[in-house]
């Protein structure tokens, strides 16, 4: 397997799993809006274009989400990618103590600001794993907290911010060291 | 492989052809027109050298280019109808479209193959500026361009996406693809013509007043002419263009996908401003008013039928609001203002029956006609449309008595 095939399998599959977590009506089309995003220029312009004069007998339909997503995640590149690349986060226990410290981040601020959409899944094992470490839980809620802030700029996003922020980094989280693998791809073609 | 179910032919007449040939048969007439008119421009008509030569006058060229807009759009249009090909290769260039094998693609031409719906499908789910439109490669031959939003909508809401997929499919069954659908230059003239008309047109003759030529005491009028210059060009086409999606709303009503085409329409914009709303309102109907043409019944269905060829009645108003006050501001009395108002409505109600005539005919032989039409388009076989014959009947008698009595009365 050469390089820019392991590459792409890699962008392939992280942003399934992020679509399917966020967006799940978006799964087939996340690898051509990664694609496009990548490729910048008007490639990537268009996936944020507006409707047109002319959309349609049906309007231009819903705004998709991740182009959003993907966006925000290379523009808070350095914040998310020091939070997953820390060694201090990358073992076993601590994967699961940044995923519970996600959740109830994400969680809190959603309560807060009464845009808590729907049942969110649980964390793996969520039981049993050690309440999240203080300082894991801080430093959860800031990275949540600036990916949030560029989403809730976005129309589409603006409501759940908060919830799709904390669910985004709880994917990530799952395996930090492949996402921060992702995280350096994306982040590497898309600036 | 297509399943041989018989689909129903379209309800609808296609006006626009009809509209298109209507407007084939007055170019000479319109040539010569513009002939004249840029012979007073270049001072080699009305007006002299030293009048053409004035800057104030330098802009009215100006203006003759906006007026000159629509015919060479529909110049550019039948070359499109045409070379549909063209069309076709610029689109897809344009929109970056290709051919991609997936599984949502499958599902997709799955689904038009059960609706033995002829058309290949391209894609570019990158973009989310459109759902699904149709364009034509052939005279006889559609792709339909799918963009992210639809396979969005495919997986979240799967009736509304079919009858989308079917909305746009009918526009092949009448042969509107040529005329509508992504890369049209008929539409594009419905969505630039406005501002072109606002900004070249309205202000030369805006500035020429207001450099208080002495012809300036003219200019009222020349203007009121100009402000309605929008709704008596575009009225037959833009209505044209409406009744084609309602057509379209019939068939997709016909093919059982009502309740999705409801979903469809009830669906949210994804925003945009207001302007650009009301722009794509100029090509598509309101959607309060599709919901009304779905909802079917004899009365509907024959005021439906009829009322794209009784148009001319309200494109005579149009005339006449802005030719009246231009009457009074040239000094004519009131008798002759009535005198000329009723001498020029015969003289239109009679030049416009090479629309309203032949449409009259084509309402009465449509249940018939329409059947080897459909075949001929969509190159399978189609049953009667599903309005009853006797609507289509009394549409056409309704066109013709109205009109007819009127031109009657007038002439």
């Amino acid at each position: 397997m050469n390089n820019s095939t392991a590459e792409s399998d890699v962008l392939a599959s992280w942003s399934e799993r992020i679509a399917a977590q966020v967006a799940s009506d978006e799964i087939d089309l996340v690898p051509d809006v990664l694609t496009a995003y990548i490729a910048g220029g008007a490639a990537r312009r268009q996936l944020f274009s507006g409707p047109r004069a002319d959309p349609g007998a049906f309007g231009a339909g819903l705004p998709l989400v991740m182009p959003y997503v993907i966006d925000a995640l290379v523009h808070c590149y350095t914040v998310v990618r020091g939070l997953l690349g820390d060694p201090a986060v990358n073992s076993a226990i601590a994967i699961a103590s940044l995923a519970v410290a996600l959740r109830q981040s994400w969680k809190a601020e959603s309560v807060r600001d009464g845009s808590a959409t729907g049942t969110p899944a649980q964390p793996p094992q969520a039981a049993d794993v050690p309440a999240a470490d203080s300082e894991v839980a801080v430093r959860a809620a800031d990275t949540v907290a600036a990916l949030a802030a560029r989403l809730a700029a976005t129309p589409v996003i603006a409501g759940r911010a908060e919830a799709v922020a904390g669910e985004v980094l709880t994917v990530l989280a799952t395996d930090p060291g492949g996402a921060t693998r992702f995280l350096d791809v994306i982040a590497k073609s898309g600036t | 492989m297509p399943t041989g179910r018989i689909t129903t032919a379209p309800a609808l007449p296609p006006w626009m052809l009809l509209w298109l040939l209507g407007a084939a048969f007055s170019t000479p007439a319109a040539v010569q027109g513009w002939r004249q008119y840029f012979l007073d421009l270049t001072g080699g008509g009305a007006y002299g050298a030293d009048v053409v030569a004035t800057p104030s006058f330098g802009l009215l060229h100006l203006l003759a280019l906006v007026q000159l807009v629509p015919s060479v759009v529909i110049a550019v249009g039948l070359c499109a109808v045409a070379f549909p090909q063209l069309r076709a290769m610029v689109v897809e260039r344009r929109l970056r479209l290709t051919e991609q094998r997936r599984p949502v693609t499958a599902e997709i031409e799955d689904f038009l193959r059960e609706h033995d719906a002829n058309v290949e499908v391209r894609c570019n789910l990158a973009r989310q500026d459109r759902l699904a439109r149709i364009y034509p490669v052939g005279w006889r031959r559609a792709r339909l361009a799918i963009f992210g939003p639809f396979v969005a909508l495919w997986r979240r809401d799967r009736p509304a996406a079919q009858a989308v997929l079917l909305h746009e499919v009918a526009h092949l069954r009448t042969g509107d693809h040529l005329f509508l659908g992504l890369g049209s230059p008929f539409v594009a003239l419905v969505n630039l013509w406005f501002p072109l008309l606002a900004v070249f047109g309205v202000l030369p003759v805006v500035a020429f007043a207001l450099v208080k030529y002495p012809t300036a005491g003219e200019l009222p009028a020349q203007l009121l002419l100009l402000l309605t210059l929008l709704p008596r060009t575009l009225l037959l086409p833009v209505a044209a263009l409406w009744t084609a999606e309602l057509s379209a709303d019939r068939y997709v009503v016909d093919s059982g996908q009502g309740a999705g085409l409801l979903s469809a329409l009830g669906a949210q914009d994804s925003g945009g401003n207001r302007y650009l709303r009301s722009l794509a309102h100029l090509s598509h109907p309101p959607r309060a008013l599709r919901r009304w043409a779905i909802r079917g019944g004899s009365r509907q269905d024959v005021v439906l039928l009829a009322s794209w060829p009784l148009l001319v009645l309200i494109l005579l108003l149009v005339i006449l609001m802005s030719a009246v006050p231009a009457w009074f501001l040239l000094g004519y009395s009131g008798p002759e203002v009535i005198e000329a108002g009723v001498r020029n409505s015969g003289a239109f109600l009679s030049d416009s029956a090479r629309i309203w005539g032949p449409a009259a005919l084509l309402l009465l032989i449509w249940p018939v006609a329409a059947r080897p039409w459909t075949r001929w388009w969509a190159g399978r076989a189609a049953s009667r449309p599903s309005m009853p014959g006797p609507v289509h009947a009394s549409a056409a008698l309704l066109v013709a008595m109205v009109l007819s009595t009127l031109l009657l009365l007038t002439s």
